[in-house]
This record gives C-alpha cells, sequence and structure tokens, in this order.
C-alpha cells in the first residue's frame, strides 16, 4: 500500500514538471525590443493596461529599425493593499522576493517576451519584482 | 526463491497500478479536449469576428449619424446603437459635438470608442475572447497618440489623456458600466500587441 501512495506521488510530481516546463517560450529573437512594466500596490487590472497603453503610445512602434513591443506584467494587489506592504517590508529588509506573486511574474513574462532585448519599467513595489526578475533571468545560462 | 517471487510480484503490481492510472488520466485528458474543440471553432469564430471590426470612412464622416438616443442612453449597459455601426449612440454623437472640425480626432476617437462598446456586445466572454477585444482597446489608445505630437513628452501626456479622458468618462458614465469594466478586465490573460495601424489613414484627412 505504501508503495502504491509512493508511486502515485511520484507519478503527479512527474506530471505537475511536465506541465510546468511546456508553458515556457525557449526562444528569444535577436531582432526587437520589448518593454515591460511592473505596476506598484493597490493598482488593478485597468490601472496596469493604462500604464501599458500610455508608455505605449509614447513610442513609435519600431527603435532602430526593429520592432518595438510593450507589454505589462501584473502584479495583483492582495488584502486592500496591507499584504502588499507586509511584502514590501520583506523585500525591503531581507530582500526576499520568492512570493507566489514573483512566480506568476516570471510565468507571465516567459510567455510574452520574445526578444533577448528587453527594459523592465518597475513603479513602486513594482521595482522590486523588476529587480528580481532581472536577477532571475541574468542567472540563467546562456545569457549575455 | 519466495522472496524473489513476492517482490516481482510486488512489481507487477506497481506496474499495472502505474498503467491503471496513466490510462485514466488519458480518458480525463480527452475528455477535456473534446470540450475544447468543441468549443474552440465558436471562439476562433468570435475571435475573427472581433479582429475584422473596423471603423469606416462613413463613420469619421458623420454620413449616418444616429438619432439622439436620450434616456434610452443608460437605461442598458451596452446602450443604444441604432446605426448599427458598433459605437455606442450618445459617444458617437458626443465625439461629433466636441470635434465637428477635426476628422483626425474623430477618426482615432471614435476607433476607440469602437474597440471599448466590443466588451459589452460579446455573445461569449472568456479569457481569450476578452484578451483579444483588449487587444483592440490597446490598439485604439495607442492610436490615439499618433495624431498627438511628441516633440514635448508632458503636452503629449496631456493631450493624449484629454483624448482618452473624453470617450472613458463618457464610455463608463455608469455604476453599472464601471463594474461590467472591471469584471471584463479581470479575464485577461497574457498579450503582445497589435501592429500600430489605425483603421482609417488618417494622414489622408484633411482636418
Amino acid at each position: 500500500m505504501k508503495n502504491r501512495i509512493l508511486f502515485i506521488l511520484i507519478l503527479i510530481l512527474l506530471f505537475l514538471f511536465y506541465v510546468k516546463n511546456v508553458s515556457a517560450s525557449e526562444l528569444c529573437f535577436s531582432n526587437g525590443y520589448t518593454i515591460m512594466t511592473i505596476n506598484g500596490i493597490n493598482t488593478d487590472e485597468n490601472g496596469a493596461l493604462y500604464n501599458r497603453n500610455k508608455l505605449a503610445s509614447k513610442f513609435l512602434p519600431t527603435y532602430n529599425n526593429q520592432p518595438l513591443t510593450v507589454d505589462f506584467l501584473y502584479n495583483p494587489t492582495h488584502l486592500l493593499g496591507l499584504a502588499d506592504l507586509v511584502d514590501v517590508l520583506g523585500q525591503m529588509v531581507i530582500d526576499r522576493n520568492d512570493d507566489y506573486d514573483m512566480v506568476e511574474i516570471l510565468n507571465d513574462a516567459s510567455q510574452k517576451v520574445t526578444t533577448q532585448k528587453l527594459l523592465l519599467v518597475g513603479h513602486s513595489q513594482g521595482n522590486f519584482y523588476a529587480n528580481a526578475l532581472y536577477d532571475a533571468i541574468v542567472d540563467e545560462p546562456g545569457y549575455n | 526463491m519466495f522472496f524473489k517471487v513476492s517482490w516481482v510480484r510486488t512489481i507487477l503490481k506497481i506496474l499495472k497500478w502505474a498503467f491503471l492510472i496513466l490510462l485514466a488520466l488519458f480518458i480525463v485528458l480527452v475528455i477535456i479536449r473534446a470540450f475544447h474543440f468543441y468549443n474552440q471553432d465558436k471562439i476562433d469564430a468570435q475571435v475573427a469576428k472581433i479582429h475584422a471590426t473596423k471603423l469606416t470612412l462613413d463613420d469619421v464622416m458623420g454620413k449616418n449619424l444616429p438619432p439622439d438616443p436620450g434616456s434610452l442612453a443608460d437605461a442598458t449597459v451596452q446602450g443604444i446603437d441604432a446605426n448599427n455601426n458598433g459605437i455606442r449612440d450618445d459617444v458617437e454623437l458626443a465625439v461629433f459635438k466636441e470635434y465637428p472640425n477635426s476628422a483626425k480626432t474623430r477618426a482615432v476617437l471614435l476607433q476607440y470608442a469602437l474597440a471599448l462598446q466590443m466588451e459589452v456586445i460579446q455573445p461569449m466572454v472568456n479569457t481569450v475572447t476578452a484578451t483579444e477585444v483588449i487587444r483592440e482597446q490597446s490598439r485604439g489608445f495607442e492610436c490615439i497618440g499618433e495624431i498627438v505630437s511628441r516633440e514635448n513628452s508632458q503636452k503629449f501626456d496631456e493631450e493624449t489623456d484629454i483624448l482618452i479622458k473624453f470617450i472613458e468618462n463618457r464610455q463608463f458614465n455608469t455604476e453599472e458600466r464601471k463594474n461590467d469594466r472591471n469584471l471584463f478586465v479581470k479575464k485577461v490573460r497574457s498579450f503582445s500587441g497589435l501592429n500600430r495601424v489605425c483603421d482609417i489613414n488618417y494622414s489622408e484627412l484633411l482636418n
């Protein structure tokens, strides 16, 4: 019985890893630029979308004769911003950025970013996530 | 010997269970995918319709302006669209009233209004259709910036904000419409922007 349970757990774990890995795009193009905005606390989806649109409208669709993409990584608000304030304290004092939102932002970025040239524009708490995202990217093999 | 037979039996049992679990997972996956493909055609058709919805030059020139909807304008979230051009009549008339002498301004504002109205007339709202509508809205938003000079960044912000707020304040002018908007945006998932080509080539318009 113990073996059976252990085996089922191993099988489920293998499936979970497989599902997680197939969602990430492994190719990034050298041609093109991407700008990503990351909002701060107390900003809803509407606000994040507005930030993205506003920034996109300030630029022309191309830069250096290469396509320019502007998008946003959404940093959701929790418990009217109170939970985010606690997160910010953690991020300021012990440089801790491994919460659920960071995982979501990383997954989101892996789907959205298709260029090798990337500019992260963080606002308020978004800067903590921007820094953490930068660290996560430069730690990856193949980064230059 | 007894130990070996028992050991082989355990392995066979585990393999049998592994096979049964994999089979069960496969059957569940097939059932889920069957539902998915059943709906996919409908969703694809809706997405194609969303991206095929364009502003026309006749809309910009006011060749088929609707009558004033009066108090009926805010009776429902969808509002009134008597001339069936996809733009809410009260918003359309407000644009013409405010910018009677600038076809370029009307072109970009009506495109944005058309994209915003799409979110309340969708026959099915799910993450795919909501995201595609928002992509069209973002294209409309960016188009507004196309008619404003970028020489002075602060002035650019002020002028585009005036134009965007002009449409959004009218489009989301009731609590019900604001709430619906918030619920709609929550369905949006990751997306990349569409090519920034305005529906109307505003550079060919005289004013």
